[in-house]
Order: C-alpha cells, then structure tokens, then sequence
C-alpha cells in the first residue's frame, strides 16, 4: 500500500539501501548459523548435491508443465 | 550482487566457524535476523505496489501471460514433489525450497528462519543453479519446445536476470510473457514458501 503511495525517486533511493542492507545482514546470520555447525565442512557435498538435483528437476518439471497447459489450451479452443 | 550476497554467507559461516564473532552477537543473530526479515518483507510488498508498469504490462497482456505462470507453478511443485522420493527431504520442505521459483535471496532467508540454516543454504543454492541453468538452457529450449517452454525454467527471475536472455532466442513476445510471468511468480513466492514451511 505504502509503495503506491509514496512517490519513487527520493523514497526508491531509501528503499533499495535499505532493501540490500536487510538482505546481505539477514544471508549473513544465516551463514553465521551455518558456521556455528560444526560438522559444517562434511555437509556442504550434500547441500550441492541435494540443490543440484532440485534446481534440474524443477527445471524440467517446469518446462513439461508450460508444454502440457499450453497444448491443452490449443486442444481446447480448437 | 549475487557475488556479494556469496561472500556475505561465507563471511558469516566463516567468522562464526572460526570463532572470530563475539557471544553477544551470536546470542543477538536470532533477533537481528527477524528484524531484518520483517524489513525485507516490507519492502518486498512496497516494491510490489510501486511497479505500476509491470500492473499495466498485466492488464494488457494475452491468455499466454497467465498460462505460462500457471504451467510453471504447477510444474515446479511437482518437480520439488519428485526431488523428496530421490532425497532425504520432507515433501514439504522440498516444495517448500521449490517455491521460491529461482528468487534465491528471499526463500533462502524465510526458509532458514522457520527450518533452520541448512534447509536455508539449500534453498539458495538451488535457487542459484536454476537461475544458472536457465542462462544456459534458453537457447536450446527455444530451438526443441518453442517460446513460452522457454520462459518456465527462469522462475521469478525472468522480470530481470533471465530477461534479456529470453529476448534475445525467444523474441519480443515471450519477452513480454517473461516479464508478467516474472512479476506473478514473485508476487507469489512470498505466499507459497510460508505456505509449505
């Protein structure tokens, strides 16, 4: 509500400092979390192979969902 | 940015690892975090409602401006659905971690908030690779399976990283598609990640 509001320029400044300065603290504490782990070092290889075969399947799942919605929207209109 | 925002997590996990942080501030983090959170989410809605060119762009544009999202969603809760048989995440988790649709900052903090910082850093890091992915497969999911195929696996970042690479193998009119669909999907990743924690 606030941003339909408020007029860009001046406010958008504030907005983005404040934006990235939120975001870099917050993925900061979240590394700080990670390194008070302290089997940290021996998880790492399973995060990168968990995330892997998430981010690839997501991908192609994403793709086959366009390609069926789309087609069965031709189907249909036919 | 997206290097900046690595270097931010390493210098966190580094310092505390380490031991270079004070007590003070790891007794702290638990409520830095949730201040910063509520801040971010703020500004998130205000951004929302200041775009009013990409509200325009939504009230103009054709039937493929919504199918496309709606394809995408789906596809990508059932792939995080998938990725729970092969691995030790929950299902929940998983679609918890799939729908941030590729806006890696965002799921990854509100992930690590509620579940915890490991679920958080794979969150990131799967967000990041489906972003990377998507620089690299565009080409070739324009070439095999046409235009709008090309705009799902960007997530929400096909309103700004993945954009101009849409534009250029798909064209001005899935560039179009690209950016709404980029606008819904991050309007929504702040609805459907609580949704699954």
């Amino acid at each position: 509500m606030m941003g339909m509001l408020l007029a860009a320029g001046f406010a958008a400044k504030i907005k983005n400092t404040l934006f990235n300065f939120s975001l870099l603290a917050l993925l900061f504490f979240m590394g700080v979390s990670l390194g008070k782990d302290r089997d940290i070092l021996s998880k790492i290889a399973d995060f990168g192979i968990i995330s892997g075969i998430m981010s690839v399947s997501v991908v192609i799942f994403s793709i086959i969902g366009v390609l069926i919605i789309t087609k069965l929207f031709k189907k249909a209109e036919r | 940015m997206i290097v900046i925002m690595m270097i931010a997590i390493l210098a966190g996990a580094s310092a505390a690892y380490l031991g270079y942080l004070p007590e003070y501030i790891l007794n702290l983090s638990g409520s830095l975090t949730d201040w910063s959170l509520i801040l971010l989410l703020f500004l998130i809605g205000f951004d929302i409602g200041n775009n009013k060119q990409s509200m325009k762009t939504l009230m103009s544009a054709d039937r493929f401006t919504v199918l496309v999202p709606v394809g995408t969603i789906l596809g990508t809760l059932f792939g995080g659905y998938v990725v729970s048989f092969i691995t030790v995440l929950a299902p929940k988790d998983a679609l918890a971690i799939a729908s941030g649709f590729g806006w890696y900052s965002f799921s990854a903090v509100m992930i690590a908030q509620v579940k915890g910082s490991d679920l958080g850093a794979i969150a990131f890091l799967s967000n990041v690779f489906r972003e990377t992915i998507t620089l690299l497969c565009v080409p070739f999911v324009v070439k095999y399976f046409g235009p709008y195929a090309a705009v799902a696996p960007g997530g929400a970042t096909t309103m700004d990283v993945t954009l101009p690479v849409i534009e250029k193998y798909a064209g001005k009119r899935a560039a179009i598609v690209g950016f709404v669909h980029g606008v819904i999907l991050s309007a929504l990743a702040p609805v459907f990640v609580p949704l699954f924690l």
